[in-house]
């Protein structure tokens, strides 16, 4: 009896110990090599390569009242780690948070960074989901107003009035962070919107930079005429229909308050001339966007372009960076599209892009701490230049420097009442969005656009949204 | 004579076609994988004009792909085993005892109806109980939810097949002697072959390709798999297609060896499972 009840016990253990064994033999633990790893090691490798710039940070750094770091040590003396979650994968950026967090850590030994980074279609679910397991990071980026007025009503977000780092940035582009005056985002860069033009074709076929409709139906024939496909339309990719129709739309409707007016129903589609002559010029130009601008993605644009394919597109300033790294001997300018027929009466638009938020961290107040410290740094003037040389980016800094860039420069170069900034406007959120392009898409894939028709059904897609 | 030659000369085209098809996209993945950005962007068809391994020394790099290779190895492999290992003890218990055991019963179809629900529904609770268990960032917690969450299907695979083999093998066994452990490990399991070489053949590739649970699971560059490390290829503007079907052909690389390694015994396997059936 007894013997059987060893046999017993002995099988139980051996049971327990297949069981333990392939997962001891695991080895790794993340929390420890976590540290060790990549933030580290790259950090480490910036830290070799910038140092000039570290020294900087260093000064930088010590400029600051000595009481927040003595407060900030407090916390018990030790090392204090926070965590920095985004969702940037573009070379250059990550460049630009290995060289910040490099800089910062230098600079505070008793602090360390990590970053998070989460691909951008599964980053806000899990910034929820760790918001909502008590496990939130004290730096993330969120994309725009709409978020910044969902997790701010959430009591997520701090109030970033009180850091000095804000003095830095370019006050017109704060308002994209504000929600009720309260400013609880800061956006990094801007981008502009508008013709991203392969200067060597048109040199080589003795091409003028278009300021009117009829300047730039003539561009667009003489290319055709010469085999060259004026626009690479990457219709198939939801932001080239968007884009392509906004640098059209917004300046017809510069009114700051026409998205609002959509929303409220204030003002309908079948009413708004003006909406319906940006949709005429839009279709327009459609003759010239190539054979198939439907069953085409924003990738293959960005390759035609590269080629010489294709000799324009019309889309985000990111364009620049993306077609030169395919090609990187091409030559790339940007002109506002023409809207009208007047001479050099054309207009860029310029929206902020993404910005960086700091967690309303009520539990730790050495970890805030901390992390407001990091983020003054993200805000100062070294980090900002270093975002825009590696990201290849219009930084929102005061002054920003953007001479590393010819096409960023001509972007740069067009006067205050030329440019449309959309910070602090009401746009269209996530449903109105959709709804909006999804129907332009819908009309605009037919033979022809019924523009009347195409407002009607924008009209009761809206009104069903308010309901 | 002629005419079955003819038909065998059809059936080969037929094959090659098939094959044609299947291995099509691994070979546009391999194509682009050794071809220069400005190649890939002037046809995805053409041939690479300089075979540019710069694309595979950056993805190893970039991907840090030893690290990764070890990390998906150390999941993948421990986890099949225990899924193994698990779901034949239960599948036998539960095929064994439903009909005498009501709680067998319901064990049975607790577990096919968590087939039914959805990890995106698990994903808080299952983060909040990691974080408290510090399991977060562990390989060894990622291994005891892959796991959990793959034991239900296996197990409703192994019900089946145990009930169609005949209990006087064990029967016998249990007279001769043997402790039901015994009779189970040393008389049943073998007989289990079929099934077991399809559950972790499937279950490889299925813990090999898991995307959902690393992602959230494993936060931290030095635990993460190699299948989340393939999104560093695809920016939101803009993507390295050279480099990323680069990462892709090296991530296929193990589990194309594994099943390779590993053909003659799944192919016995799943043709010994068919003709039990």
């Amino acid at each position: 009896m007894r013997k059987q009840l060893l046999k017993k016990v002995l099988a139980l253990t051996l049971t327990v110990s297949v069981g333990i064994l392939p997962l001891a033999g695991c080895g790794n633990s993340g929390e420890g090599s976590g540290t060790s790893g990549e933030t580290q090691r790259t950090a480490e490798n910036a830290v070799a390569e910038n140092a000039a710039v570290e020294n900087g940070a260093a000064e930088g750094e010590s400029s600051e009242p000595q009481g927040e770091e003595t407060q900030v040590q407090a916390g018990g003396g030790e090392t204090i780690e926070i965590t920095w979650m985004h969702k940037f994968v573009e070379p250059g950026i990550l460049k630009w948070v290995d060289e910040v967090i490099a800089n910062f850590e230098t600079a505070n030994p008793d602090m360390k960074v990590h970053t998070e980074t989460v691909p951008a279609d599964d980053y806000e679910q899990m910034l929820k989901t760790k918001i909502a397991s008590d496990d939130a990071p004290d730096v993330f980026v969120l994309d725009n107003q709409s978020r910044y007025q969902e997790f701010s009503a959430a009591e997520r977000l701090y109030d970033l009035s009180s850091l000095e780092g804000i003095e830095n940035i370019n006050p017109d582009m704060l308002y994209d962070g504000q929600v009720n005056g309260v400013q609880y985002a800061v956006p990094l860069d801007v981008n502009a919107y508008a013709v991203h033009y392969n200067k060597d074709l048109f040199e080589q076929y003795d091409l003028e930079v278009p300021t009117t409709i009829s300047e730039m139906r003539n561009v667009c024939e003489v290319l055709q005429e010469n085999g060259i496909k004026p626009f690479g339309a990457g219709y198939a990719t939801q932001f080239c229909v968007q884009f392509s129709v906004e640098v059209l739309l917004l300046p017809l409707c510069m009114d700051g308050e026409w998205h609002t007016n959509k929303i409220e129903r204030k003002s309908s589609f079948a009413e708004d001339e003006k909406f319906k002559e940006a949709m005429k010029l839009w279709d327009s130009f459609y003759e010239f966007t190539g054979d198939d601008p439907w069953g085409t993605d924003w990738d293959t644009v960005q390759n035609q372009m590269a080629n010489g394919e294709a000799a324009m597109i019309v889309n985000g300033s990111w364009t620049v960076d993306g077609v030169s790294s395919i090609n990187p001997d091409i030559n790339i300018g940007i002109f506002a599209m023409p809207t009208f027929e007047e001479k050099d009466s054309s207009v860029i638009l310029m929206k902020p892009g993404a910005g960086i938020c700091l967690y309303n961290n009520t539990q730790d107040e050495a970890r805030l701490e901390a992390a407001r410290k990091f983020f003054n740094y993200l805000l100062s003037e070294e980090s900002g230049n270093s975002y825009a040389r590696n990201a290849f980016k219009i930084s929102t800094l005061k002054n920003a420097d953007c001479s590393f860039s010819p096409a960023l420069m001509d972007a740069l170069s067009y006067p205050a009442e030329r440019t449309w900034n959309s910070a602090g406007l009401t746009l269209f959120n996530s449903e109105y969005e959709t709804v909006f392009y999804d129907t332009i898409t819908k009309y605009a894939m037919q033979d022809t656009l019924d523009i009347d028709a195409l407002c009607a059904e924008l009209d009761q897609n809206f009104a069903a949204i308010s309901k | 004579m002629r005419e079955k030659r003819i038909v065998n000369v059809f059936q080969i085209l037929f094959l090659l076609l098939v094959m044609f098809v299947f291995l099509f996209p691994s070979y546009i993945a391999l194509l682009t994988s050794w071809k220069t950005r400005i190649e890939v962007s002037r046809s995805a068809l053409s041939f690479p004009e300089t075979f540019a391994i710069q694309n595979y020394i950056e993805a190893i790099r970039k991907s840090q792909f030893l690290t990764a290779l070890k990390n998906s190895c150390a999941i993948t492999f421990p986890s099949v085993l225990l899924i193994v290992i698990c779901s034949s003890m239960g599948g036998y218990s539960i095929a064994r005892h439903s009909a005498k055991h009501k709680i067998f019963k319901y064990l049975d179809r607790l577990y096919v109806s968590s087939l039914m629900i959805p990890f995106q529904i698990l994903m808080i609770p299952v983060y909040r109980m990691y974080k408290s268990l510090r399991l977060l960032n562990t390989l060894q917690g990622m291994v005891l939810m892959l796991t959990g969450v793959s034991i239900a299907y296996a197990t409703f695979l192994y019900v089946g097949f145990v009930k169609s083999i005949p209990r006087e093998l064990e029967e016998a066994a249990l007279i001769d002697g043997c402790g039901p452990y015994k009779a189970f490990f040393v008389i049943v399991f073998p007989m289990l072959k079929p099934i077991t070489t399809t559950v972790a053949a499937l279950h490889v590739m299925w813990l090999w390709n898991d995307f959902n649970i690393s992602l959230v699971l494993m936060q931290k560059e030095s635990v993460r798999p190699l299948t989340v490390k393939q999104y560093y290829f695809f920016g939101q503007y803009a993507s390295d297609y050279g480099m990323a079907f680069a990462a892709a052909i090296l991530t296929m690389l193990p589990v194309v060896i594994f099943f390779m390694a590993a053909q003659k015994y799944l192919v016995e396997g799943i043709s010994g499972g068919a003709v039990k059936g």
